[in-house]
């Protein structure tokens, strides 16, 4: 199968700070890729490293073989809940159909009824249908996420790319939030940083660990070295809330601090 | 006061440009505030006056130096704010004091005896020249145009740049381009206004519209308005009992910015309530 990302010794620094080194890994068109890793692992730079926004200091990536630059007109971005203004006065079909100014400025343009369609349509996916005439500030921390997958998905992706998608929202909002990446993975590969381990012992294929550099990279099932590698200490863990089983399920061992 | 204005030409002029000023005012503020460029505005602002002083040492119209110092400030503090990200408003404090400080230093080594600054600190719209008012009304035009004809790029890029960046939208240029509009809105609003009570005239209109519409065109438009009245009830008054027009201006608009705080105030609970439901 072809490979929709390609990832190849890459580092990144800001200044003299190394975020990411030496980072290689793949991904298959059609996987459903989970990255994890502690604040500050560089999650959150591999993304904008693939986005083209941070410039690597070496390696390279490939998107569909494709550099950055050229490559991420395929890719649909969800931003971190928190990278974005709620307040804006801005309805939530407007916030759909700004993912269909693509490359340059477009003077005089006024949507079509046609454009109009599509973003319904991007929005009927995530179920906010009949919300396409709010305000954005009027909508719920769940249904504000899933407005910015609508967005991503109107720009026709074929690799869709997450920020912590249910890192600000209530537990039914994020089985919610799951149930329709697990419905997308079935048409586009599916890439996203997480710091949830339910959704990495449920939902994903794939897993990636960060921690500067990638600890691991393979099936989800997390072993007890791993994580330590991650997160240092058992402790830790419980603050993250990390469910035992995940562990036990692996080794026997669990966590019992 | 109808009959004034037929009588006076100042006064028709002081007129118009606080209708001009208005226009840009609304248009512009609203984005400002949305976009948080407050800062940055007070800060192109003050850099203006450096210009001012460029104007009188050389010899030429003072607000030609404002309007060339301006717009090299806005475009210097983007440059800055892309590079750095971060430190942006330790450079804009900077610039804030030193474009002053540089205007103060020009005028004190002018030969001769001190110009008036008073108008350019303060602003004096009973002054308003011809020269100026047709500055006025090209700067409001290319402002209105610009935003209206890619009024669609506007909204995408003030409202998440990053994902607009992302499609291949050229947010560099509207970034720089916004700049270059806030810097042209400063000096169309130093003759109504004066440097140091810009601020309140951009935010406060803004602000108001922003408490009772949450959508942008409808805050543009009901800020326009808001400040066409203060503009046009504070020459008014200014004219009427013979008190400083800058002045009258800001004071009646940050008024009316916390009667409508208090008036709404009561609403935005009970929506507080409903969402806490």
């Amino acid at each position: 199968m072809a490979k929709a990302l390609e990832i190849d010794r890459l580092t990144v620094s800001y200044g003299r700070n190394v975020v990411l080194r030496d980072v290689t890994f793949s991904v298959e068109e059609g996987e459903y890729l989970g990255i994890m890793g502690p604040n500050g692992g560089g999650k959150s730079t591999l993304l904008k490293a693939i986005l083209g926004i941070v410039k690597p200091s070496g390696g390279s990536i490939k998107i569909f073989g494709r550099s950055p630059g050229e490559g991420k007109s395929k890719i649909g971005y969800v931003p971190q809940f928190s990278d974005t203004d709620r307040s804006f006065p801005i309805s939530v079909l407007e916030v759909v159909m700004t993912a269909l100014l693509k490359n340059g400025l477009h003077p005089f343009l006024r949507f079509g009824e046609k454009d109009r369609e599509e973003a319904r349509r991007a929005l009927a996916f995530v179920g906010l249908d009949g919300f396409e005439k709010r305000q954005i500030e009027e909508l719920s921390g769940g249904e504000f996420q899933r407005l910015l997958i609508a967005r991503a998905l109107a720009s026709k992706p074929s690799l869709l790319l997450l920020d912590e998608p249910t890192a600000s929202v209530d537990a039914a909002s994020r089985d919610k939030i799951y149930s329709l990446l697990g419905g997308l993975s079935k048409k586009m590969t599916v890439v996203m940083v997480t710091h949830d381990l339910t959704a990495v012992s449920r939902e994903v294929k794939r897993l990636a660990c960060l921690n500067q550099t990638l600890v691991y990279h393979g099936v989800p099932e997390l072993s007890r070295k791993t994580v330590n590698a991650l997160y240092g200490c058992p402790v830790d863990l419980i603050a993250h809330g990390v469910p035992h089983r995940v562990l036990e399920n692996h080794d026997g061992g669990g966590c019992q601090c | 006061m109808l009959s004034m204005l037929a009588e006076y030409q100042f006064l028709r002029y002081a007129l118009i440009a606080g209708l001009l000023t208005s226009v840009v005012c609304g248009i512009i503020g609203v984005i400002i505030v949305e976009k948080k460029l407050v800062m940055l505005t007070g800060g192109i602002a003050h850099t203006a006056y450096g210009g001012v002083g460029l104007g009188y040492f050389f010899g030429f119209e003072p607000i030609l130096g404002a309007l060339a110092v301006s717009v090299a400030a806005s475009c210097s503090i983007g440059a800055v704010k892309r590079h750095t990200g971060s430190a942006a408003d330790v450079i804009i404090a900077m610039m804030w004091s030193a474009g002053m400080a540089m205007g103060i230093l020009l005028i004190a080594l002018m030969p001769g005896y001190p110009p008036d600054l008073n108008s350019y600190l303060f602003g004096n719209i009973l002054s308003v020249t011809r020269t100026e008012l047709i500055t006025e009304a090209i700067v409001c035009a290319a402002v209105c145009l610009v935003v209206f004809i890619f009024y669609n790029d506007w909204k995408a890029y003030l409202f998440d740049s990053e994902f607009s960046a992302i499609l291949g939208l050229r947010v560099t240029v509207l970034e720089y381009t916004l700049l270059v509009m806030t810097a042209l809105t400063v000096v169309v609003l130093i003759r109504t206004v004066g440097i140091i009570l810009i601020l309140a005239l951009l935010t406060a209109p803004a602000a108001a519209a922003s408490m009772v519409s949450k959508k942008m065109s409808t805050r543009m438009i009901i800020s326009v308005v808001l400040g066409a009245i203060y503009c046009t009830a504070g020459l008014a008054a200014s004219y009427a009992f013979n008190i400083p027009s800058g002045a009258a201006i800001i004071l009646l608009s940050v008024a009316v910015y916390f009667a409508v705080y208090a008036a709404t105030r009561g609403k935005r609970a009970n929506m507080c309530k409903i969402d806490n439901k």
